[in-house]
């Protein structure tokens, strides 16, 4: 069953980045492959974007976000592509494609107190037209976020604890009415019993807000308590794809087999699992097949030879290894037509 | 200075005696605006052998607890009281030469970060051997390159990784080498801190194998400093719990895990997400206590959902309930509540 | 719309709380003080003092000061005289300030066209970037003492603002790459990030973002700087290279070193240009130590 026909709100079609460094002799890395994926209009959705170091997530958020540019492709806000953007489209853009960063420290400029970065934007997009009106909507924000006002507000970043800061800057993003939040590994430098608080805002920006997120992150735990649908991604390349359920419980690339399998469950009668691949490549890498061969237990001939396709497993599951050749080769680029829609995940779990 | 290496070829002798004991130990860092009470009172001992996990957040005090076992507490930090005994020496009442030759050799530590704390500059296998040699061993190259081989294959490293630098090697293989170091003299008691901090899951599974493996091999003790409670239910024996700089549950990683005493552990068990089932998550209401001025009585009484009167002023005593299980908590003090 | 902008952030609260940490900082007090003393002496003084003291034939020649109990001391020079009967005090008195002021205008320019320099590259990157770095590069590795002495020994005649400019030419490199890093870094910092996905343009980001941080560095690249430039112009009027119509301490070390103070013992003429100097640095090296305290730790200062 699938969600309404409406056009994407963010579409990345087939983008890619490949970074070039030097002066004189240029060294290519390619951090993110041909891929593509919409955020849907409606209903609001939350996407986990996962992988470990190098395997391209950040560069995907920063694409998305409009930070840096695909070498390839073209990411669309509302139908319109972003190089093709004129001001007041691009100010939109901005506005309403948010972020929050990992480092909740880093996203302050320590040479001003908080207010500075709430009452910026407030300002910028003209929100609000005097001190008071600002001041109020942040109060608002902050109080519906469930931060007093009293304890944040007049502070500098530093007397702050990171969990305050990292909520201080969802309300940030959350003033600005956007309809995309991107954010990146948002938790993973907060204490484990604040995790909570964080992620429990995020959906509840979803659900109250209409907001889709974009949660990128290596940590599948996380990611499994709030997303409807899971990308992974492994060395520039998207691994699987689907309904998060299905990927995490069941999954099909040895990629995400081994990742799964890594991690440590809270809880001693659960050990983990059997090894399932090498940790690290035990012959070298070929730039013709599968990226992950190298490490793949169940690696065939033809593994070597050339790069799988998506396979579509299920209606909703891509897998991206041969293993699964038995299926179709997904016909769309777009991997969220791989995604169970948003409503139908809530009213699973 | 005798190698070390003859003293764990066999079963230790008396199983029974503990190979570290902490007793009130308290560690204040004295700053402009007060004394911060980092380790305030915190009483525990290690089997020989066994894997203890000392688990709290940002603020607890675990690291200045693990900074404190090996004697590497500097200023503006000092030990105000409590004595550590590793092998029933107290190595906080040693002169700095006595505890340097302890280092390593009876207590190692595997830091944080490994990243930063190896040498740029210097090849790994001679900061494996540099180790060896500023404890009085000689030996030659041959022999050193056998046992850095040796100790490479312990934790899983290609014997090619031994000539490398530091940065030619990836963050596993780093903290790897930290912990080659750290077994190098066979001590009696390893101390990692928060050594997986910066890695990836799958990475991070196969060095926290790698420790458990190399630390029954050569029979020591081990405390796993950090907050990630699912890598403490995979490697711990026994748990304990910190919070504002006291130790309010100690007891075995199922019991623990299944029924947590103290009401931040509880509330700490119910906050970690899992991969089994989708629900709705538990915060702690409420910021970590200052250290400067610890909140009177239980210092986690501003939080806890279960506090009444007797909370608020008497701080409660670390008793034991069970073997292995204390709890320092008025609600587990024996009477009804 | 620049105007605003730059009003907006002068008066932006953290200025008042700079402040207050900028004037709590011993180090920086104390020698910000010295240096500022020194300047200022000679300004006061010449109040008091007749400027025709520090002339030839003040005084009679080679006398020491008037404080001693010496047979041949000269009453009325406190610090006595030197071979020219020039008033040794009124000399140095006179000659400080001109000193420092040498190195303040040299310090300024060169911080000035190196912050310029620097933050373009540093920001917008590019050719221009590369350009800049290897003009740095460059001019760093040439000994700056011998290319002054070789274009100062050229001019004719020379005045101290002429040196300051001569200076100032090869005082910016070194503020330049400190800039430069800086910008680079704080390029790629979240904040700058999040500025710019609040919808802050370039300018704007550019003088509220990144200038208040960079103020320390700056600071401490105008300290170096000033520091470097008196140390230069010191040494080329030791040299007899400077200008040598009104006093500064370096013509004072030259004159003395040329009729052989130290040999004849008339140390009331090389100590006292000496602890001036001493001490000038002293205070130049506490402002900077106390700006350095500065710089950093806003961030050690934690909770």
């Amino acid at each position: 069953m699938t969600g309404p026909q409406a056009a994407p709100l963010l579409e990345a079609r087939a983008i890619s980045k490949t970074f070039v460094s030097g002066t004189l002799v240029k060294r290519r890395s390619v951090a993110l492959e041909r891929t593509s994926f919409t955020v849907a209009e409606s209903p609001p959705s939350i996407t986990a974007i996962a992988g470990e170091s190098g395997s391209g997530k950040t560069t995907l958020a920063r694409l998305l976000l409009g930070l840096i540019e695909p070498t390839e492709g073209t990411i669309l806000y509302k139908g319109r592509s972003l190089a093709n953007m004129n001001k007041v489209e691009r100010r939109l853009f901005r506005r309403e494609v948010q972020t929050i960063f990992q480092d909740p420290f880093e996203s302050y400029n320590p040479f001003y107190k908080v207010d500075h970065v709430l009452t910026t934007p407030l300002s910028e997009y003209g929100l609000a037209s005097n001190a008071d009106e600002k001041r109020e909507i942040v109060v608002r924000t902050l109080e519906e976020l469930g931060l007093r006002a009293e304890e944040t507000l007049g502070r500098y970043p530093h007397q702050l604890s990171g969990g305050q800061r990292q909520r201080v800057m969802v309300a940030r993003a959350l003033m600005l009415r956007p309809r995309v939040i991107v954010a990146d590994e948002p938790v993973s430098m907060i204490d484990a019993s604040l995790r909570a608080t964080i992620l429990e805002t995020l959906r509840l920006l979803n659900r109250r807000h209409g907001i889709s997120i974009l949660y990128i992150t290596h940590d599948l735990t996380t990611a499994y308590q709030i997303a409807d649908n899971i990308l992974v991604l492994y060395r520039g390349r998207v691994a699987e794809a689907g309904d998060i359920d299905r990927v995490i419980n069941q999954p099909e690339h040895p990629y995400t087999k081994l990742l799964v399998g890594s991690i440590p469950q809270p809880d001693p009668d659960l050990p983990w699992g059997a090894a399932t691949s090498a940790v690290t490549a035990s012959q070298r890498a070929t730039d013709t097949g599968c990226n992950f061969a190298d490490r793949c237990s169940v690696a065939m001939d033809v593994c070597l030879e050339s790069p799988p396709p998506l396979f579509r497993t299920n209606q909703h599951r891509a897998t991206r290894c041969f293993v699964y050749r038995g299926s179709p080769v997904m016909e769309s680029d777009d991997l969220s037509s791989a995604f169970v829609p948003s409503g139908d995940a809530a009213t699973r779990s | 200075m005798t190698t070390r290496t003859e003293q764990h070829s066999s079963p230790p002798a008396s199983a029974g005696a503990a190979v570290l004991e902490v007793e009130d130990l308290r560690v204040h860092y004295f700053t402009r605006r007060g004394a911060a009470r980092a380790v305030d009172g915190v009483s525990f001992s290690l089997k020989p052998g066994e894997r203890l996990a000392l688990v709290g957040e940002s603020g607890s005090g675990k690291t200045t607890t693990g900074l404190a076992l090996i004697g590497q507490i500097k200023p503006p930090g000092k030990v105000v009281s409590g004595r550590v005994l590793i092998e029933g020496e107290d190595i906080l009442a040693m002169s700095d030469e006595e505890r340097r030759t302890r280092l390593l050799s009876t207590v190692a530590m595997v830091p944080q970060g490994a990243m930063n704390s190896l040498n740029p500059v210097i090849r790994v296998r001679d900061q494996v051997l540099d180790g060896l040699k500023d404890h009085g061993e000689k030996f030659s190259r041959e022999e050193g390159a056998a046992r850095v081989s040796d100790l490479f294959r312990q934790v899983g490293l290609p014997p090619a990784a031994a000539s490398a630098y530091p940065h030619e090697l990836s963050g596993g293989m780093k903290q790897r080498v930290t912990i080659a170091i750290a077994i190098s003299m066979n001590p009696s008691v390893i101390i990692a801190d928060e050594p997986t901090s910066a890695l990836d899951v799958v990475v991070q599974r196969q060095v926290v194998t790698t420790l458990k493996a190399v630390q029954e091999r050569i029979g020591a003790a081990a405390i796993l400093i950090g907050h990630d409670m699912g890598l403490m239910a995979q490697f711990a024996d026994r748990v304990a719990i910190m919070y504002g700089g006291r130790l309010v549950e100690v007891g075995l990683v199922r019991d623990i895990f299944h029924e947590p005493l103290h009401p931040y552990t509880r509330l700490l068990i119910s906050s970690l997400p899992n991969t089994l089932k989708k629900r709705r998550l538990e915060a702690i209401p409420g910021l970590p206590p200052s250290l400067i001025n610890p909140p009177p009585g239980c210092v986690f009484h501003p939080r806890c959902p279960r506090v009444f009167d007797r909370c608020r002023g008497e701080e409660p005593a670390s008793l034991s309930l069970a073997r292995d299980r204390r709890v320092a908590c008025h609600l587990h003090d024996g009477t009804q509540h | 719309m620049a105007l605003k902008v730059v009003r907006r952030a002068l008066s932006a609260q953290s200025w008042a709380s700079a402040w207050h940490f900028v004037r709590t900082n011993k180090m920086l007090v104390t020698g910000l003080g010295i240096v500022f003393v020194l300047a200022v002496s000679g300004h006061v003084a010449s109040i008091f003092v007749d400027a025709e003291r520090a002339d030839v034939g003040a005084g009679a020649p080679a006398r020491p000061p008037s404080w001693l109990p010496a047979a041949k001391n000269h009453p009325g020079f406190a610090l006595g005289t030197d071979q020219q009967g020039r008033d040794v005090f009124a000399d140095l008195l006179l000659g400080t300030p001109a000193t420092i002021r040498i190195g303040l205008i040299a310090g300024l320019l060169g911080v000035l066209a190196g912050t310029l320099l620097g933050f373009t590259g540093g920001y917008f990157g590019g050719l221009w970037d590369t350009f800049v770095t290897l003009a740095t590069d460059v001019f760093m590795t040439i000994p700056a003492l011998m290319i002054l002495i070789v274009i100062v020994s050229m001019v004719q005649v020379l005045s101290t603002e002429a040196l300051g400019l001569i200076i100032a030419s090869l005082a910016w490199p070194a503020p330049a790459r400190m800039i430069r890093s800086q910008v680079l870094t704080m390029r790629e910092r979240a904040y700058v990030q999040i500025a710019r996905l609040n919808g802050v343009r370039d300018f704007k980001i550019i003088v509220m973002e990144m200038v208040p941080n960079l103020l320390p560095f700056l600071a401490a690249g105008l300290v170096g700087a000033t520091a470097a430039a008196v140390l230069a112009s010191i040494g080329l009027s030791a040299l007899g290279l400077g200008p040598q119509n009104e006093p500064s301490l370096g013509l004072t070390i030259y004159w003395s070193l040329f009729y052989g103070a130290l040999i004849r013992g008339m140390w009331w003429w090389w100590g006292p240009p000496m602890l001036i100097i001493v001490l000038l640095f002293i205070g130049l090296f506490l402002a900077a130590a106390g700006l350095d305290q500065i710089a950093n730790p806003r961030l050690r200062k934690s909770a």
